[in-house]
C-alpha cells in the first residue's frame, strides 16, 4: 500500500477540520512555550524554585487542549476509518497510516509553533510589560525551554497514536453499516480509567502548590479543592434532579423537548471537559494567594500603572493567556464537533423546525458549554472566599481577575455564536 | 376533492432554465384528490425525489406553482414553509429522520407538540397509533435499540399521527426486506382504508407499488403515463412491470 498516497487523500479529504486541528495545536505550543519562558525568568527573579504552579497549569491546559481537539477530530473522521476497514484495509494498515499522519502533525506544528512562541514571548517581554512599567523580568532563551516544549509535544503525539490504536479496535463495523448510533458505551470500570490521569495531574497541581505555602497556609488548597469538587457535583445533581422532574411534567417537558434533550446531551458529553476548566481557572481566580509568599512580598513592593505589584501584573497576564486558551479549547472542540450538527440541523429542519427553533438549540449547547464553567467557578469562589475569611486586598483582586475571566469567557461565546451560526446557516436539503 | 395540485413544475440544478431534456423536471403537472393512495415510479435520476421534496417544500422549484388544499406553497417564506409542512404534511422519509436523542414515542409526537396539544391527549394519540403499527412495547426505546423496521414504522406513525391532509413518503420500503417491506405496505393500505388518507409515496419497489391504487411515471422529468388499479393486485403488478419495461426500452 502506498501511504504516502493515501496519507494526501485523507488530508484532502479533511481539509476544513485538518486546518482547524493544526492550527488549534500550533496555538497550543505558542501558549505552552509562552508559559514556560515567562515562568523561567520568574523564577529567576523570585528566586524561589518549588512554585510550580504555573508550569504545571501549562502543562496541564495544553495537554487537555491537545488531547480533547485530537479526540474531537479522530471521533469526526470514524466513517471514514470504518469505511477504510470495510474495505479490507487491515486494523494495522490503519494504525500505520494515522501514526504517518501524527508525525507529519507534528513536524508541522511543533516547528510553527516554536517560531510563533519565540515571537510572541520577545513581544510580550520587550514592549508589552515594558510599556506596562515591569522591568524586573528580561527575556532569556534557555535551550531546555525547548527541550521541554519538544519533549512535551512528544509525549502527547504518543498518547494520540497510543489512543488511536485503541480506537481502531474498537470501531464496529456492524453499527456503521447500520447507521446506529457511533457513540461507544463505555462501563464503568473504563470510565475510571478514562478520568484517572486527568485526576491524576489535577492531584499533582494541588500537591505542588501545597507544597510552595507554609504549613499555617496549606488548608487554603485543601478548601479550594473541596470547594470545586463539592460544587461541579451539586451542579450535576441539580441539572439532573431538574431533567428527572421536567419529564416527569410532562406538559413541560414536551414544550420545552429539545432545549432539555440537548441540555441532558451536551452535559454528558463535555462534564469533564467542563470540569476541568472550571477547576483551572477557579485555580488561577484564587491563586492570588501566592503573592502572600514572603518572597514575594518583600521583592516586589513596587507599582506599576496597574497598581499592582510587578508578580501580580506578571501573574494577572498568564492567567489571562490561560483564560484566553480555555476558550480557544471550547471553540475548537465546538467548531470540529459542527459537521454532526450539520445532519442534525438538515433532520430538524426537514420534520419541520424553523431556523429561530434550531438555532436556540444550537444556543442552549453553547451556553451549556461556555458558561456553566463560569457558573460553577463564580458558585465556587464565593464558597471559598466565605470559608476562609480572606481579607479585603484578596478579594479585590479575586474579583478583578473574575472580571477578566467572564469578559474572555463571553468574548469567546460571541465569537463562536457569530462563526456558527454564519457556518450552519448555509445549509440546505440532504 | 383536490388535495394537491401542481402546475408546470422546472427544476433546474444550474444555470440554464429553457425546457429541456437535462432539466430534472421538466414542466410536471399533477393532481392528488383526497384518500388517493398514489405512487410515483421512474428510473434512478428521473427526478422522483426532487419532485417529492418540491411538493414538500423542502426543496424549491425554479418555476411552476405547488398548491396544497388552497395554499400555493411555493410562494411561501423558508419559515412558512416550515410551518405549513409541521402542519399539515406527514413526511416519511427514506432515511427515517428520526432523532436520536429522544425515544420512538417522543419523536412520533413531534408534529402534535409543535401544535401544543396537550400531554394527555398525545399520549392517546400515540397509544392508538403505536398499537395500530405493532411497536406499542418498545415506545420508550430509542432509535439506536430498535431494528430498521421498527424505526420506519415509528416514522411511519409521525407522519401520520398529526392527520395530516396528505402523507408524502419517500422510498419507504427502501431500507425494508421483502416481509417487512410486505407489512409495511399493508400498514399503508390499511390507514388509506380506514382514516381515508392521501398518499403519495416515491418508489422504486414494483411490489410496493402494485398495493397503490395509482401509479405515475416519470421519464426525463416529464410524466410519461399514469395507471390505475382496478382492484387486482396481481394483475396491477404486471401492469406496472410491462410500463417499466416500455420506459427503459426494453
Amino acid at each position: 500500500m502506498n501511504y504516502g498516497k493515501m496519507l494526501k487523500q485523507t488530508i484532502k479529504l479533511n481539509l476544513d477540520q485538518y486546518f482547524l486541528y493544526i492550527f488549534s495545536l500550533i496555538i497550543s505550543v505558542i501558549f505552552f512555550f509562552t508559559e514556560l519562558t515567562l515562568y523561567n525568568s520568574y523564577v529567576a527573579v523570585i528566586k524561589q524554585k518549588n512554585v510550580f504552579v504555573l508550569p504545571a497549569i501549562a502543562v496541564f491546559n495544553t495537554a487537555l487542549w491537545s488531547i480533547l481537539t485530537y479526540i474531537s477530530f479522530v471521533k469526526h473522521r470514524q466513517k471514514e476509518l470504518a469505511t477504510f476497514l470495510a474495505l479490507g484495509m487491515t486494523c494495522n494498515e490503519l494504525k500505520m497510516l494515522l501514526l504517518l499522519e501524527n508525525i507529519l502533525n507534528f513536524l508541522i506544528y511543533v516547528p510553527i509553533g516554536l517560531i510563533l512562541g519565540i515571537i510572541f514571548s520577545k513581544i510580550i517581554v520587550l514592549f508589552i510589560f515594558k510599556l506596562a512599567g515591569i522591568s524586573a523580568f528580561t527575556f532569556e532563551f534557555k535551550s531546555i525551554i525547548y527541550i521541554i516544549t519538544i519533549g512535551h509535544y512528544i509525549l502527547l503525539t504518543i498518547i494520540f497514536i497510543l489512543w488511536t490504536s485503541k480506537f481502531i479496535n474498537s470501531l464496529s463495523l456492524i453499527k456503521i453499516a447500520n447507521h446506529k448510533n457511533l457513540y461507544m458505551v463505555h462501563s464503568k470500570k473504563e470510565n475510571l480509567l478514562r478520568i484517572a490521569p486527568y485526576v491524576l495531574i489535577l492531584c499533582c497541581i494541588h500537591f505542588n502548590e501545597r507544597i510552595a505555602l507554609n504549613l499555617q497556609s496549606r488548608y487554603y488548597i485543601d478548601y479550594s479543592l473541596i470547594c470545586i469538587v463539592v460544587i461541579f457535583i451539586l451542579f450535576l445533581i441539580f441539572i439532573n434532579i431538574f431533567i428527572v422532574f421536567a419529564k416527569k411534567s410532562k406538559n413541560f417537558y414536551y414544550k420545552r423537548i429539545f432545549l432539555i434533550n440537548e441540555l441532558e446531551d451536551s452535559l454528558k458529553d463535555n462534564k469533564i471537559i467542563i470540569f476541568f476548566i472550571a477547576f483551572l481557572n477557579f485555580t488561577f481566580i484564587i491563586s492570588e494567594r501566592i503573592c502572600n509568599l514572603t518572597s514575594v512580598k518583600t521583592r516586589f513592593n513596587t507599582y506599576n500603572i496597574f497598581q499592582m505589584s510587578s508578580f501580580n501584573s506578571i501573574y494577572i497576564f498568564i492567567v489571562l493567556l490561560s483564560f484566553i486558551a480555555s476558550s480557544t479549547i471550547l471553540y475548537f472542540k465546538i467548531k470540529i464537533d459542527l459537521d454532526n450538527w450539520q445532519f442534525e440541523k438538515i433532520k430538524l429542519y426537514n420534520i419541520g423546525l424553523i431556523d429561530k427553533e434550531i438555532d436556540s438549540i444550537l444556543l442552549c449547547k453553547l451556553r451549556l458549554i461556555f458558561f456553566s464553567h463560569i457558573f460553577i467557578t463564580t458558585l465556587a469562589s464565593i464558597v471559598y472566599l466565605y470559608i476562609c475569611k480572606l481579607g479585603k486586598e484578596f478579594m479585590i483582586n479575586t474579583i478583578k481577575i473574575f472580571i477578566c475571566y467572564f469578559i474572555i469567557q463571553l468574548l469567546g461565546y460571541i465569537i463562536t455564536r457569530i462563526k456558527i451560526i454564519e457556518t450552519t446557516s448555509v445549509f440546505y436539503l440532504y | 376533492m383536490e388535495v394537491l395540485c401542481a402546475e408546470d413544475i422546472v427544476k433546474v440544478y444550474g444555470e440554464n432554465l429553457e425546457v429541456n431534456s437535462n432539466n430534472v423536471l421538466n414542466g410536471i403537472n399533477l393532481s392528488i384528490e383526497s384518500g388517493e393512495f398514489t405512487a410515483i415510479m421512474g428510473q434512478s435520476g428521473s427526478g422522483k425525489t426532487t419532485l417529492l421534496n418540491i411538493l414538500s417544500g423542502i426543496d424549491t422549484p425554479n418555476s411552476g406553482t405547488v398548491k396544497i388544499i388552497n395554499k400555493y406553497i411555493t410562494s411561501l417564506s423558508k419559515k412558512e414553509k416550515s410551518i405549513f409542512r409541521r402542519e399539515n404534511l406527514g413526511i416519511i422519509f427514506q432515511s427515517f429522520n428520526l432523532l436520536d436523542n429522544i425515544t420512538l414515542a417522543e419523536n412520533a409526537a413531534l408534529p402534535l407538540i409543535f401544535k401544543g396539544i396537550s400531554a394527555p391527549i398525545i399520549d392517546e394519540k400515540i397509544k392508538e397509533y403505536f398499537m395500530f403499527f405493532d411497536i406499542y412495547d418498545i415506545r420508550n426505546r430509542y432509535p439506536y435499540n430498535v431494528s430498521v423496521g421498527e424505526q420506519q414504522r415509528a416514522a411511519a406513525c409521525r407522519a401520520l399521527i398529526n392527520d395530516p391532509y396528505i402523507i408524502l413518503a419517500d422510498e419507504p420500503t427502501g431500507s425494508l426486506d421483502p416481509n417487512t417491506s410486505k407489512k409495511f405496505m399493508k400498514y399503508l393500505q390499511m390507514i388509506n382504508d380506514a382514516k381515508k388518507a392521501t398518499i403519495l409515496m416515491v418508489t422504486h419497489d414494483i411490489y410496493a407499488a402494485s398495493y397503490c391504487r395509482r401509479v405515475i411515471f416519470i421519464k426525463s422529468g416529464k410524466i410519461f403515463v399514469d395507471i390505475y388499479n382496478k382492484g387486482d393486485q396481481r394483475a396491477f403488478f404486471n401492469r406496472i412491470l410491462d410500463t417499466l419495461a416500455v420506459i427503459s426500452g426494453e
